[in-house]
């Protein structure tokens, strides 16, 4: 029992954020999403691994498991990458478990292809348009879709970095998943897994941002930083994050030990993460002051996506009805660890 | 991370579960009464018998050299069985990890031991009228005379006071220096001459605060923790303590969670929808915290120090209570107000007394609103506020 990063999971970490400092700044997310930029960051989180990173070593992946994952992905929010990365997450996941047929995952590793996932009904599904491969859930199953074969209309987002499109289920060459495990609940909880860590990681970089704004701009002849109303509001955002991430971290530890509260350890992971993201974005965007609601500062990089990813998958009120439905069931699952 | 139990630690939960069915009293008297004190105290006595008052002391003082991860356990385990309150708290949390680290070994094996059967029961003297969140402001003063201290001066909400035997405070030794310099911390016995006791009704209606008056009371050397003139960095390792790990260890939160929820199940239909997803956040919150907590014992067991983020865990805790225990009043709606003794209850009536209990945790230990201050400054980085 040791509820720290690992040594690797510090590497990752490491590497992760060193890497994304040059190949994912605000200047490169502020450039158009052109098929240009997309592949070159492709190529680089290729090669760092993070594609590969929880695909077994035999089908060309790292074989590291979903704690090591939550340590990337909280480096990839950091940065507010450009999806479909908690996507490509979930659908790795998904096809291991289904025997990967067509060998899609050691090209899902090397990053020479795009998957991505649509969940529900009518979903708004992340560069649907530029997939080589869609996962879309029907009538309670999951199934591959070829990219270029699904009816899909193209979505603008009030992010410039969301490439959605919506998608309808239609006639297509569908081919239905089959594996041991119920895969739509794998790929919904390891989506949601991917987009808690996310948040916490968006959540952390609007706290630096604007910790560092109220250290430089002085209004009344003093830091803001020193104005107690402004402490305490980060004071707030730092609890927040505090606490959401070990949240999001036990998550990871349920999906491995596959334990009968994982599910509901991931619902609680959405609902920490989305709140701290959402609490953190709106302090940062009041606190930062006309600034901060413009596009020449850096900020709506991270705050519109922590907007954004807050509430989609489900919000956190969604999240805490799926806890609040199974503790006050008759059987709700035990706490992971026992208590 | 890694969130595996070993063997051990699941036997050793066991053992105190049904250590636990079998040895705890069935009722008790209200703590704050010389009845309820020396009731509380007899099972202090069966605690330390078991080497179960304080595990994760060494053997040498009565515990059993148990992990911290192991201390966690007990305290669940003690709360899940609804195990009488410790009257022995203020001593076994607050003073005993200040007398590890700054005691002299003789005084630890004076005290540590009677401290935790309760033969001794250990009071806070903190605060005083002009001194509360700003403890560094304590006027009360130490003046050197042969062969110890002479102390005057007044204390006041110290929890525990009226019925106990020895506190622990801060005096003013030095006049001359400012603020936090020139503070002594002493051990003083509550029925040397020149102690007054005068205990103050809490809100609960019970005497569970008192101040405390001291003319001309003698102290010896013995009876000085730590170095003189070093009483705020003896006493801050006491404050920490407070506000973090050990004397709100996440059993407490874990327990009244589930009751809560077990509140709002055997509701059944007449619990507001409203109120399931509030339900939900609270017992989740306690998880969380849980969580967190498990990140510190970790920090420890690799040897770091815990620091402002404390600041951040009692800011979570005390605020977790209060909405926990508030939801609770909010399911009962009509019937939140009555007590154990009201027959109308039903089994309800302890909610309002834990109510109660929890409201001044957002207030002792430093009030939350200093603690905010702590974290902008040092978890932060912020400037000094103003």
């Amino acid at each position: 029992m040791r509820f720290l990063p690992t040594d690797e999971q510090l590497a990752i970490t490491g590497a992760v954020r060193e890497a994304l400092a040059k190949e994912c700044s605000p200047e490169v997310l502020r450039g158009a999403d052109d098929g240009a930029r997309s592949a070159r960051l492709w190529t680089a989180l290729a090669t760092l691994g993070v594609f590969g990173l929880t695909i077994p070593e035999a089908h060309g992946g790292l074989g590291l498991d979903q704690r090591d994952a939550v340590a990337a992905f909280t480096e990839l929010g950091r940065a507010a990458v450009p999806g479909p990365l908690a996507e490509t997450f979930a659908v790795a996941q998904v096809l291991a478990r289904a025997g990967d047929p067509d060998d899609w995952l050691p090209r899902i590793a090397d990053g020479s292809v795009i998957v991505t996932l649509g969940l529900g009904d009518a979903p708004l599904v992340e560069a649907a348009d530029r997939a080589d491969l869609l996962l879309l859930e029907h009538d309670g199953s999951l199934y591959t879709v070829p990219g270029g074969e699904v009816a899909s209309t193209r979505e603008e987002s009030v992010d410039p970095n969301r490439r959605l499109s919506s998608v309808r289920w239609g006639p297509a060459r569908a081919t239905r998943l089959i594996g041991s495990d119920d895969l739509v609940s794998v790929a919904r909880d390891h989506l949601l897994l991917a987009s808690s860590a996310f948040l916490v990681g968006l959540a952390k970089q609007i706290l630096d941002l604007t910790v560092r704004h109220v250290m430089l701009r002085e209004q009344f002849g003093r830091q803001l930083g020193t104005f107690q109303a402004v402490q305490h509001r980060l004071a707030d955002v730092a609890v927040g994050v505090e606490f959401a991430e070990p949240v999001v971290q036990r998550a990871g530890c349920s999906l491995v030990a596959g334990v009968p509260s994982a599910w509901r350890d991931v619902a609680m992971a959405k609902v920490f993460a989305s709140d701290a993201a959402e609490r953190a974005a709106y302090a940062g965007l009041q606190l930062h002051g006309a600034i901060g609601y413009t596009r020449e500062h850096d900020l709506h990089l991270y705050a519109i996506r922590a907007w954004v990813l807050a509430v989609a998958h489900g919000d956190a009120s969604a999240h805490r009805l799926r806890v609040a439905d199974d503790l006050l069931s008759a059987t709700p699952a035990p706490r992971f660890p026992a208590s | 991370v890694d969130l595996t139990v070993p063997e051990e630690d699941v036997r050793f939960r066991a053992e105190i579960r049904e250590w636990l069915a079998d040895n705890k009293p069935t009722s008790m008297p209200v703590l704050d009464s010389a009845e309820g004190f020396a009731a509380h105290r007899e099972w202090e006595a069966t605690l330390f018998d078991a080497r179960l008052s304080a595990v994760s002391w060494p053997r040498e003082y009565g515990g059993r050299g148990a992990s911290l991860w192991q201390w966690l356990i007990f305290e669940e385990e003690y709360y899940r069985a609804q195990a009488p309150v410790r009257v022995s708290q203020n001593g076994l949390f607050l003073l005993a990890p200040t007398l590890f680290e700054y005691g002299t070994d003789e005084q630890r094996v004076r005290f540590l031991a009677r401290m935790a059967r309760a033969d001794d029961v250990w009071a806070q003297a903190w605060s005083e009228p002009g001194a509360g969140s700003d403890l560094a402001a304590l006027r009360s003063t130490a003046d050197r005379v042969d062969g110890g201290w002479r102390l005057n001066g007044q204390k006041i909400w110290s929890t525990r006071a009226p019925f106990a035997d020895h506190c622990f405070g801060l005096f003013r030794s030095d006049r001359q220096a400012e603020r936090h310099r020139g503070l002594t911390y002493y051990l003083v016995a509550l029925d040397a001459p020149g102690v007054t006791v005068r205990p103050i009704i809490q809100l609960d209606g019970n005497p569970s605060f008192a101040e405390i008056f001291f003319d001309d009371v003698f102290v010896p050397d013995s009876d000085v923790l730590g170095d003189v003139n070093a009483g705020w960095k003896v006493a801050m390792s006491t404050a920490s303590s407070e506000r973090g790990l050990s004397l709100r260890s996440p059993g407490r939160f874990l327990a009244s969670a589930d009751r809560l929820r077990d509140l709002a199940r055997n509701l059944g239909p007449d619990a507001p929808p409203s109120l399931r997803a509030d339900v939900a956040q609270a017992w989740m919150d306690a998880d969380a915290y849980r969580l967190n907590t498990a990140k510190s014992v970790s920090r420890m067991n690799d040897g770091a120090a815990l620091g402002a983020e404390m600041s951040m865990n009692k800011v979570f805790w005390s605020e977790m209570d209060v909405r926990l225990h508030g939801i609770a009043m909010h399911l009962l709606g009509d019937r939140a107000e009555l007590t154990l003794a009201a027959p109308a209850a039903d089994g309800t009536g302890h909610w309002s007394d834990d109510w109660m209990f929890c409201l001044p945790g957002t207030i002792w230990g430093g009030a939350n609103e200093i603690q905010r201050n702590i974290v902008a400054e040092r978890v932060l980085g912020l400037p000094r506020g103003r």
